[in-house]
């Protein structure tokens, strides 16, 4: 019996011992490489450090920024490259990205056409890639857990970009020696934030001019439309989301939405400071919302969803004033292309907002994300 | 095939022959084939020398293939032999490695680490998928590790096998609400995340990790198949088997011992796999009829790799742009072992003398 | 030739108190010796104990007081290893092994002398040969143990036991739910195992009349727990039947070593006629609950069977032939019809007599 336990210790040691030896390198943020820091105005997911003419990127821990998650080493393909780990040279020409939220970058930048690989997403809207899809110039390459890791291996990819889920299992990528860089854009608080990661990606790219050039822009005009809504004297109430499983999922006080929604001159009826959100149930969003003025709703239905679509799915929606007042915001992730563009645009988007709660400020604005809920009377 | 034949020491060393030919094959299929195309010449140089030309078409083999390939036939016969374990010990068919819940304690295990947002013991939870997978198998096995160890501490008062089959199925079915509290509670990317562990997979391993799973597997492959002769005599029943000279206690906890930690082990570096560890000894006591578990266990063993690399195959089937969910194939396959084996015990007590 | 006197007793029992803890004592002060060579049957009335004694013995629960000694040493002192070469049990456990043929079975008892891995040296695989053999299981040893019949499939435990190679060998009711063939057979194969082997064989049974006739020692176990041991003769004459049938409707016949039911009767039938005919016809009155006796008919209703070149039942009422009949059945329902009638009724009474229609 002894000896047998002792076998039991043994390995279970050696398990642990692995694990140990992997988990110790938690790395912290040091600044060994030295070069000077180009700042971001907004995004606190990454910082990027520059030495003649070699770029670093710290990807960094959304919620204990001192962590680091990724580094990469960016050379150019005609200098030298140094002897650093983790190096990628640049401008790349072979790009996994492995969630959809990603193509907007390059989408922005006109770099599709470095792409050769993606996730297989349920709904793909850029025209792009689905050409290059067709031709085969570009793969589909599983859902996110279930990635077919030969697949990408034999792709033979410069970097693979990937959405950092807690369940891992990108052991598996990394063991074949492929360079995976976390992008954790949509961990970002602010629109702004986000739309600066266009920037990280116009490193890998060779774009970084222009990428600089496509953000002042995009700060420039959002700050202006900013502005704009803030004179306004009265801010309508909004609410956000809908009942999944049960639970209703309310963004917290401080999350990414309530941004834009301050930001277009509206009152978010949240007021903690919670950067995530809390799950309640019906009555606690029901109490909180009941007489809010706007519903912003963000659905995955057929097309033509409209009031009839939303009572069957549970017909308390209906109790809402926002809804007997037909003031409710509806994007249909099957109809418009919301998760490949929005990152990039918060300008339009925060445009989006505005002509709902203040359609006096932009009369002409053409919508691009949201439309209002259409309304249908029931056949009796 | 009649049972005098199927009894007999002949047929089984040419059972035996045969299904270690077919495992070698189904090590060969499964390295050689996958969604990339690589020619068949070339797979076998590049075993040979250890390297290709082709860079590419290296990582891919010994990278992605042979981890993978190693993978599924461990968990095989690790889960193959936890099962025949926990059906001997408690008599029943329709036992398998989860039956005293140590795949539920590392459910909840990564659970409370993906799921319950913030720091524990100092590890930022939220980096941790992409920083390796390491806390992900750690958790798992510590999940499962406590609830063997509750097992085994209580089976010892407990004294009856009956006790501690229940005990084991509540385990099982406390650790679950425990995850569904956690589930409803969490982020939706979270809560998505936990999903995709549990829905196993034989290729979350690099090489180095995929050697190491095999090596602990064949240890208490072995150590397991040591048990033979206890395994053999508490199959009588526990009064025959006191009576026999076995020290009964003493025998039941090395069983569950090795069949749990086989069972965490897998269940640590796959996610939970469901229906091997049911079927692969239903399939061998189909084919060789004894009840002496020197041969059950061994041919649990080949079989158990003979029937995961074919699962593995399946849900890679080249040219399929998705490969399938392990879990999907093996129901697939399990499946219709278990309802045969059932129809077959129903057909015996119903035909009578 | 076993002797009265047990001089080397394979196993003694000596004030020994049998039950579930202290508050739950089912007998207490149990004194009996087991010898080799001799087949014993534990018999009592339910709920005397007698399952508890069997188990107490195998040490499969533990005894309250005294002591058991088995081949020389306690039996608590023993280690289950000591104590599976001493002892070989046949339970009434339902043997569940997937798999499992009757070779195997046996082979199992060879446990407690096999190596590390079980595996049956020249020695042990002769032994599970020879106990196939001599159970006459040896033509079905490679049969599947679920496809036997119930008495195979205790031949086949029989000989794991013998298998087992122990001095003493215990059974719990080895014979219930066998047909009597079965029985007398199982019953025949443990005499042997008892005789030829010189093995101690103790077996709990309700089979009181096989006991009666095949074992050579008897265990009594009375109500309010005292055991008595002796020859199935001796125990006979010493009245411990009678007192295990107190209050029964039962009765032994110790002429005939045959048990009686006794019934209670209504009426007496006075008889003419002997022989077969009259044994026969007075069960079938019994179960009626009328006596039939050779007592002289004085009046009233009675039975006279007449054996002319056929056999006829008679009955009368005084000197009256009231009707006759071939069958059994016929007779005695007809008694009892007359015998329960209501113009009949008073006459057996005593009543004035009347004519009857």
């Amino acid at each position: 019996m002894n000896l047998k336990k002792s076998y039991l210790l043994i390995a279970i040691s050696a398990l642990l011992y692995s694990c140990a030896s992997e988990m110790g390198t938690t790395q912290k943020l040091t600044s060994e490489f030295g070069g000077k820091e180009v700042k971001m105005r907004y995004a606190k997911g990454f910082k990027v450090y520059e030495k003649r003419g070699i770029y670093r990127i710290l990807i960094l821990n959304p919620i204990d920024s001192t962590e680091v998650l990724g580094d990469v080493t960016l050379t150019s393909r005609t200098s030298q490259s140094g002897n650093l780990p983790n190096t990628i040279q640049v401008p790349i020409k072979r790009a996994i990205c492995l969630s959809s939220t990603q193509i907007a970058y390059f989408a922005e930048l006109n770099s599709i056409g470095r792409i050769v690989g993606i996730n297989s997403s349920d709904y793909l809207f850029n025209k792009e890639v689905k050409e290059r899809i067709a031709s085969k110039k570009v793969m589909r390459l599983g859902k996110e857990g279930n990635f077919d890791v030969e697949k990408i291996a034999g792709l033979n990819p410069e970097v693979v970009f990937v959405s950092p889920i807690k369940a891992g299992g990108y052991d598996a990528i990394k063991g074949l020696g492929l360079q995976l860089v976390p992008i954790t854009a949509y961990d970002e608080t602010t629109p702004l934030a986000r739309a600066e990661w266009i920037k990280m990606i116009a490193l890998f790219t060779g774009q970084e001019e222009e990428a600089c050039k496509q953000f002042d822009k995009v700060e420039q005009e959002y700050l202006k439309l900013k502005k704009l809504a803030s004179k306004v004297k009265y801010r309508p109430t909004v609410f956000s989301g809908k009942m999944k499983d049960g639970s209703w999922y309310v963004p917290g006080g401080e999350s990414f939405y309530s941004h834009y929604f301050r930001d277009a001159g509206a009152d978010y009826i949240i007021k903690d400071s919670d950067k995530g959100g809390s799950t309640v149930d019906f009555e606690t969003i029901y109490q909180k919302a009941a007489h809010c003025d706007y519903w912003r709703l963000r659905t995955s239905s057929p097309p033509n969803f409209n009031s009839q679509s939303l009572l069957e799915e549970d017909n308390r929606y209906g109790m809402f004033d926002a809804f007997k007042n037909q003031k409710v915001m509806v994007v249909n992730l099957r109809e418009t292309p919301y998760d490949e563009v929005n990152p990039v645009r918060p300008h339009q988007m925060l445009a989006d907002y505005i002509s709902f709660f203040h359609p006096e400020l932009l009369p002409n604005h053409k919508r691009l994300f949201y439309k209002p809920l259409t309304y249908i009377t029931p056949r009796n | 095939m009649d049972i005098e034949v199927r009894n007999s020491t002949a047929y089984w060393r040419v059972i035996l022959v045969i299904s270690i030919v077919l495992a070698i094959l189904l090590i060969g299929l499964n390295l050689a084939l996958g969604s990339v195309y690589i020619p068949l010449d070339e797979v076998v140089s590049t075993f040979i020398k250890g390297r290709s030309s082709n860079i590419v078409w290296e990582n891919i083999l010994i990278r992605t293939r042979l981890p993978q390939t190693i993978t599924a036939a461990s968990a095989g016969m690790g889960l193959g032999i936890a099962g025949l374990m926990m059906q001997t010990l408690f008599r029943n068919p329709l036992a398998g490695p989860s039956v005293l819940g140590i795949s539920s304690g590392a459910s909840l295990g990564v659970a409370i680490v993906v799921m319950a947002s913030g720091q524990l013991f100092g590890v930022s939870l939220s980096s941790i998928g992409i920083l390796g997978d390491a806390t992900i198998i750690a958790a798992s096995l510590a999940g499962a590790l406590a609830v063997l160890l509750l097992i085994l501490s209580l089976s010892k008062r407990i004294g009856g096998t009956l006790g501690v089959l229940i005990l084991g199925v509540m385990v099982g079915y406390m650790a679950s609400s425990i995850v569904g509290i956690l589930k409803y509670y969490s982020k939706e990317a979270d809560v998505h995340s936990y999903v995709i562990w549990g829905l196993g997979s034989f290729s979350r391993l690099a090489l180095t990790k995929a050697y190491l799973f095999a090596g602990i597997t064949i240890i208490f492959s072995f150590l397991s198949f040591l048990l033979a002769k206890q395994l053999n005599i508490i199959s009588l029943g526990e009064r025959y088997a006191a009576n026999l000279g076995v020290k009964v206690g003493r025998a039941r906890m090395l069983i569950i011992l090795f069949s749990g930690i086989l069972t965490a082990i897998v269940t640590a570096f796959c996610g939970p796999i469901v229906f091997i560890g049911l079927a692969v000894p239903h399939f061998v006591k189909l084919l060789i009829r004894t009840s002496n578990h020197i041969y059950l266990v061994a041919f649990t063993a080949v079989f158990g790799v003979v029937i995961s690399l074919f699962c593995n195959l399946l849900a890679r089937l080249p040219g399929l742009e998705v490969t399938l969910p392990i879990n999907s194939v093996t129901a697939f396959i399990g499946a219709p072992v278990v309802i045969s084996v059932i129809m077959r015990k129903r057909k015996a007590t119903t035909d009578g003398e | 030739m076993e002797s009265n006197h047990d001089s080397n007793p394979i196993v003694s029992l000596s004030n020994v108190s049998i039950g579930y803890g202290s508050s739950k004592r089912v007998a207490s002060n149990l004194n009996a010796t087991l010898s080799r060579g001799s087949l014993t049957c534990l018999l009592g009335a339910n709920g005397t104990g007698k399952s508890t004694l069997i188990r107490t013995i195998c040490a499969l629960q533990p005894m309250l007081e005294g002591s058991i000694v088995l081949d020389g040493v306690e039996v608590s002192h023993l280690t289950a290893q000591q104590l599976s070469k001493r002892l070989s049990i046949v339970l009434t456990d339902r043997l569940d092994v997937a798999n499992a043929t009757v070779e195997e079975l046996v082979s199992y008892g060879r446990s407690p002398y096999t190596g590390f891995l079980g595996r049956l040296s020249d020695h042990d695989k002769k032994m599970v040969d020879y106990s196939l053999k001599c159970c006459q299981i040896g033509h079905k040893r490679k049969e599947l143990l679920a496809n036997l019949s119930d008495g195979e499939r205790q031949k086949a435990v029989i000989a794991k036991a013998m298998a087992q190679d122990t001095p003493l060998i215990v059974l719990d009711e080895p014979t219930a739910f066998l047909d009597l063939p079965t029985r007398v057979e199982i019953m025949q194969l443990l005499r042997e195992l008892a005789t030829s082997f010189n093995k101690a064989i103790l077996m709990s049974t309700h089979d009181m009349e096989l006991a009666l006739q095949m074992s050579d020692k008897l265990w009594i176990m009375q109500k309010g727990g005292e055991l008595q041991a002796g020859s199935p003769e001796d125990l006979q004459l010493s009245g411990a039947f009678e007192q295990l049938f107190h209050q029964t409707n039962v009765k032994l016949d110790i002429r005939t070593g045959l048990f009686k039911v006794s019934y209670n009767f209504n009426h007496t039938l006075p008889t003419v006629g002997h022989g077969f005919h009259f044994v026969l016809l007075r069960r079938a009155f019994a179960r009626k609950g009328i006596k039939l006796d050779h007592s002289q008919p004085t009046e009233g209703i009675w039975l006279k069977i007449e054996n002319l070149d056929r056999t006829r039942y008679l009955i009368y009422f005084d000197d009256t032939l009231i009707s006759a009949h071939q069958q059994v059945d016929e007779a005695v329902t007809m008694v009892d019809y007359y015998l329960k009638s209501p113009s009949l009724k008073h006459l057996i009474d005593g009543s004035p007599k009347q004519k009857t229609t």
